[in-house]
């Protein structure tokens, strides 16, 4: 019995590793640490945004709430599954936190290149889509038929996710805008014809 | 202190000497909070998103290219279900343990194969390590119809190790708070949290509204320091039982100080807690839950236990594929709340709160 112990004492570092330094798995035995920093010191407060915009036949241009999207999606952020899959590369949000100065941040640096590597690795074992996934012929179908619920009386032409990096200041415990940073753009053609 | 000479194990598994009656009341109370609350993974809605979508974890569902077909999810959704049932009334309780853990943690893995998971491990890894445990020797239908031996010192050692792997997990969120910044008195990390959800996620349910009136960087601060020590002191407290108990019950406290400001509903987590409950002394206190036992363990005397298994499988099958679960059904049917998930969690961690508070109420009172 107790060599099994030791075994799982063993183990469990070594899932974490791994976890950390190319990603976790499933089933998992790591927790999240919450360790991003969303509060500046300044009373600011930093985090990222998704904008959809849809440019209709009509030249009309609509804003979409990317959660009215996901309806569907149950225990799931949708943020998340926006990371994931509407972004130009699906690590370049990891990319972006790796800015910061801080030891953890540091850390990040070394799991984004480790990513990078597995990414790679997946996509050459199975040619499994991991890249450019918000332009795959089956996304734009999936997003065509979203669009028609959402927007029955439009003709979407192009759809546009746009990621900022937003800055508010806390006033009165409301969110005063500050400003936004441009660290992504996806434009996806819903028909044909459609362009930026 | 032999190092590897193990005395110090010895010592932990030791600690964690549960009887099977206690074990039996926990698996009976843990199991009905899977039925009941549509804990069991239903992927359905999965067929609506198309297969570019897929990004499994490293897991089991690495080696499939896609979502499943719609007739493998109702295979998984039916085994799964047969599997839980038979495990809460403690049929061949080894084996149903295991099938369930196996099931389920194959439907969350395709359920999480939209590039994010969630941490629910006590859900498949808690029945998959206590199937080698006492846990099916009492307060079962094993008990009475079948010759099951018991082994003392493997249950206690299954215990262990799921107390060890709750601490370590605990352990694995506090390091990146220690050398994240949440310790840094300029920032106010979990504050930073909240208000991202607050504001971005849009989520504002309970005292959520209130507590973000409290921009004192004080009260936060402390919260973050608080968050930190007891998540990094849970894997020292995992080596106990006497201390493992404590930890829960402050990281119940905790939950429901998550649950009323980010709005992340953890009820279904303190279920797992509960295996560190002294239930033979709880029950000796509590005549309800006495007959309540009382009345299971006549129950599994009689073979309706099996008789009862198939309508109890349609029956709660047709509830959680329709309506979510039981609880869903009487929070959303009946008290027409907007969201029973957080509802229901709301009432658990309202009423961990409070005994959590009572337990170490008592227990510094012993101390002083």
């Amino acid at each position: 019995m107790k060599k099994v112990v030791i075994a799982w004492m063993i183990f469990l570092p070594v899932i974490f590793v791994l976890s950390y330094l190319i990603a976790e798995t499933y089933p998992t035995f790591v927790m999240p640490g919450f360790a991003r920093i969303y509060h500046n010191g300044d009373n600011t407060i930093t985090f990222d945004e998704p904008v959809i915009s849809v440019t209709c036949a009509d030249s009309s241009v609509k804003i979409v709430p990317y959660a009215s999207l996901f309806s569907d999606l149950q225990n799931m952020s949708p943020t998340a599954v926006m990371k994931n899959e509407f972004t130009s590369s699906h690590l370049v949000r990891t990319a972006v936190d790796t800015n910061a100065t801080s030891i953890y941040q540091r850390m990040k640096r070394v799991r984004y290149d480790m990513q990078m590597w597995a990414s790679n690795a997946m996509h050459s074992v199975y040619g499994r889509a991991t890249d450019n996934k918000a332009t795959h012929p089956e996304t734009r179908e999936w997003l065509r038929k979203r669009l028609a619920v959402l927007l029955p009386q439009s003709t979407p032409l192009l759809v546009a996710v746009r990621w900022n990096t937003s800055t508010y200041e806390l006033r009165d415990t409301s969110l005063v805008f500050v400003k936004n940073v441009r660290t992504d753009s996806v434009f996806i053609p819903i028909q044909t014809g459609g362009t930026e | 202190m032999k190092l590897f000479g193990t005395t110090w194990i010895d010592n932990a598994i030791n600690s964690y000497n549960f009887s099977e009656q206690r074990l039996g009341m926990f698996r009976i109370i843990f199991g009905l909070n899977l039925l009941i609350t549509g804990t069991i993974p239903n992927i359905f809605y999965l067929a609506s998103f198309p297969d570019s979508f897929f990004t499994p974890p490293i897991g089991p569902t690495i080696f499939f290219n896609g979502f499943p077909s719609l007739p493998f999810m109702w295979v998984l959704y039916t085994c799964t279900f047969i599997a839980c049932v038979l495990m809460v009334l403690g049929v061949y309780t080894r084996a149903t343990s295991l099938a369930y853990a196996l099931l389920s943690l194959l439907g969350f893995s395709f359920m999480f194969s939209l590039g994010k998971i969630s941490h629910n491990t006590g859900f498949y890894f808690l029945p998959m390590v206590l199937a080698f445990s006492d846990w099916g020797a009492a307060y079962s239908w094993d008990a009475h119809h079948r010759n099951v031996a018991t082994n003392r010192l493997r249950s206690n050692t299954a215990v262990f190790i799921y107390a060890l792997t709750l601490g370590w997990m605990f352990f694995t969120a506090g390091v990146p708070k220690l050398i994240g910044g949440w310790l840094s008195f300029s920032t106010q990390a979990g504050y930073g949290y909240f208000v991202n959800y607050h504001y971005v996620e849009n989520v504002r349910y309970f005292l959520s509204p209130v507590l973000i009136k409290v921009t004192w960087p004080v009260f936060w601060e402390i919260g973050d320091w608080f968050t930190t020590a007891f998540e990094l002191a849970f894997l020292w407290a995992a080596f106990r039982s006497t201390r493992i108990v404590v930890l829960c019950a402050i990281a119940t406290l905790f939950h429901f100080f998550v649950l009323n400001t980010l709005n992340i509903p953890s009820g279904a987590f303190l279920f797992c807690y509960l295996l560190f409950a002294d239930w033979n002394a709880l029950a000796a206190k509590s005549s309800v839950l006495q007959k309540f036992f009382r009345s299971v363990d006549l129950f599994f005397r009689t073979q309706w236990v099996l008789l009862l298994a198939a309508p109890l499988v349609a029956l709660l099958m047709v509830i959680n594929y329709n309506y979510g679960g039981v609880v869903d059904v009487v929070l959303n049917g009946i008290f027409h709340t907007p969201d029973s998930t957080r509802a229901y969690a709301f009432i658990v961690e309202l009423v961990g709160f409070i005994v959590a508070l009572w337990f170490l109420f008592r227990k510094v009172r012993s101390l002083v």
